[in-house]
């Protein structure tokens, strides 16, 4: 580890996972650009809008594609030439991966005998138990709902007992239930010291799965570090506000040099403010119109995505 | 050793679904079908030369190679699909050992279907004029044609979705055209390859078909066999280890 790395957020200090300069092309299209950061026990959120290059970065990382730049290592290894991280690398994919003619058990008992683990009933049985799928891992896959899918496949990555687990939007199609039973059981994967990356596109469901994100937008890190680190840097982008009055120009001026107020411009029916902080601007415009007899008919925040906010911070960083 | 039986036990299962194993098992009555109404109440050696003209060549120029090719071309092709073909990848075996399993199921799975059309050929013929040869005659050629089909579409299914099509039409212009211009060509054609078994085993046979099968003997022919599954092994793994996996 450099200098800089130890300082940099996106790497950690014991790494069991190093992507450095990573790029990925496919054609003309670049889905991962020049990312480097690492990942260590415990468990990292993956964030970023979808197409952001979570599952291009995520399939690189378990070896199934080439990067087109740069280097990556598991457990020390290069996951593309060998076979032998697969012992204690799983990965589940965001896709439906499945044999959907196979029951759940058959699909879980399947996984252990290709890892070459015992595949005996017990294994198995244990890991359909711990995702909660033992009423239905004797039906056919191809009944089960997107939640049932995506439990399933958890069981079979389980059921190999790897160190590393990448989990490709694990929690889609879940129910609230199910959802917070699988964060359960990330949280309890990453404090038995396991590599736990779990990617998602929705900033609170990351939340709760972890405390350290690394967050990319159009295959560019946006941002690392503590999920309070990412909310504070991602408070401090400029939001555009459009605010509907009958009286855009008063209100305007009134607005003008307001806290967290960075520009503000009168447009028929409407002021359109440059804030960093849309909740103070909450407060001070029906103030401002209260106090110039105005009235507000919208307050609409502009360009709220969450893409548009990892943009901000890539170009911040 | 284990995980390799795990996964050819899966991938014959998926190689052989209800629906396709149906369709595939009704063709191979097709050269019974050909060979009963082209050699009905005929002399002892009229029958033969009915079924090496008339069965055994339908079942080797179209029965064996359709067969062969749409089971081979699924093999991997399905799972690239279906996207499951990551969840075999992600196990800590050797890509080459996958590519190897994945030929020998094809070459299990479209044996077993060539089976069919082989014993009702061989049966039938054998309650007509007597004798076992040319039944075992026949799924031994399967065998060696099927091998060499499974070596070329294994990998060619994983490259295209488009691998049957293909592979069908190059049965029909160049195997079943122009191979028989251009007899040198003759190991590129994997029928030609089984029915040098099959002529081989069953007396009289060669002679009713030397002009599609040249001076083919049964050694060049298994060399070329392995010569086909060495490449098909290779190219196999080779894909496997370069291109991004689903």
């Amino acid at each position: 580890m450099t200098t800089h790395e130890a300082l940099d957020p996106a790497f950690v200090e014991a790494p069991t996972i190093e992507v450095r300069n990573v790029s990925k092309w496919f054609g003309q299209k670049v889905a991962v650009s020049n990312l480097s950061c690492s990942f260590g026990p415990g468990v990292t959120g993956l964030l970023g809008p979808n197409g952001a290059g979570k599952t291009t970065l995520l399939r690189a990382i378990a070896g199934l594609s080439d990067v087109s730049n740069g280097s990556l290592s598991v457990l020390g290894e290069d996951p593309r030439r060998s076979t032998d991280v697969y012992r204690s690398v799983s990965l589940v994919p965001d896709e439906d991966a499945v044999y959907t003619d196979m029951t759940g058990r058959r699909f879980v008992r399947y996984a252990a005998q290709l890892a070459g683990t015992d595949p005996g009933a017990e294994r198995v049985d244990r890991a359909i138990h711990t995702v909660g799928m033992e009423a239905a891992a004797d039906r056919s896959i191809g009944g089960y709902s997107k939640g049932m899918r995506q439990r399933i496949k958890v069981a079979a990555a389980l059921v190999t007992d790897p160190d590393v687990f990448i989990l490709d939007e694990p929690l889609n199609g879940t129910d609230p239930v199910q959802r917070a039973h699988l964060i359960d059981l990330f949280h309890r994967l990453g404090d038995e010291g396991r590599t736990v990356i779990v990617s998602s596109h929705v900033l609170e469901e990351v939340e709760r799965v972890s405390t350290r994100v690394i967050a990319i937008v159009d295959g560019r890190l946006a941002a690392a570090g503590s999920v309070e680190a990412i909310r504070a840097a991602m408070n401090d982008k400029p939001y555009v506000v459009h605010i509907g009055t009958d009286h855009p120009r008063e209100l305007g001026s009134s607005l003008f040099g307001a806290r967290a107020v960075f520009s503000v411009e009168a447009v028929d029916g409407a002021v359109v403010v440059r804030t960093s902080d849309i909740e103070q601007l909450g407060r001070e415009a029906p103030a401002a119109a209260a106090r110039i007899g105005a009235r507000l008919t919208d307050f609409i925040p502009q360009d709220e995505s969450l893409e548009s906010v990892f943009r901000y911070l890539v170009e911040r960083r | 050793m284990r995980p390799l039986i795990a996964l050819f036990a899966v991938s014959y299962r998926q190689a052989l679904p209800l629906r396709r194993s149906l369709v595939l098992a009704l063709i191979q009555f097709a050269p019974l079908v050909i060979y009963l109404l082209a050699t009905s109440s005929r002399t002892e050696q009229a029958i033969f030369d009915g079924l090496v003209e008339v069965g055994a060549t339908t079942y080797f120029t179209l029965v064996v190679p359709v067969v062969s090719i749409v089971i081979a071309a699924g093999v991997l092709g399905d799972e690239r699909r279906d996207l499951t073909l990551s969840f075999i990848a992600m196990r800590p075996i050797a890509r080459s050992s996958i590519a190897v399993v994945k030929i020998a199921t094809a070459i299990a799975a479209a044996t077993t279907l060539n089976a069919v059309g082989a014993v009702l050929l061989g049966v039938t013929h054998a309650a007509r004029v007597g004798g076992t040869d040319v039944g075992v005659g026949l799924l031994l050629g399967a065998i060696v044609a099927t091998t060499a089909y499974a070596a070329v579409y294994v990998p060619f299914g994983f490259v295209t979705d488009r691998a049957v099509i293909i592979g069908i039409g190059i049965l029909l212009v160049v195997e079943n055209g122009i191979v028989f211009a251009l007899s040198g060509l003759a190991l590129i054609s994997p029928w030609r390859l089984g029915t040098v078994i099959f002529v081989d085993r069953v007396d009289g046979a060669r002679i009713l078909l030397v002009d599609a099968l040249g001076d083919l003997s049964t050694g060049r022919v298994l060399i070329a066999v392995v010569v086909y599954l060495v490449a098909g092994i290779a190219a196999t793994s080779l894909l496997l280890r370069r291109r991004d996996l689903a």
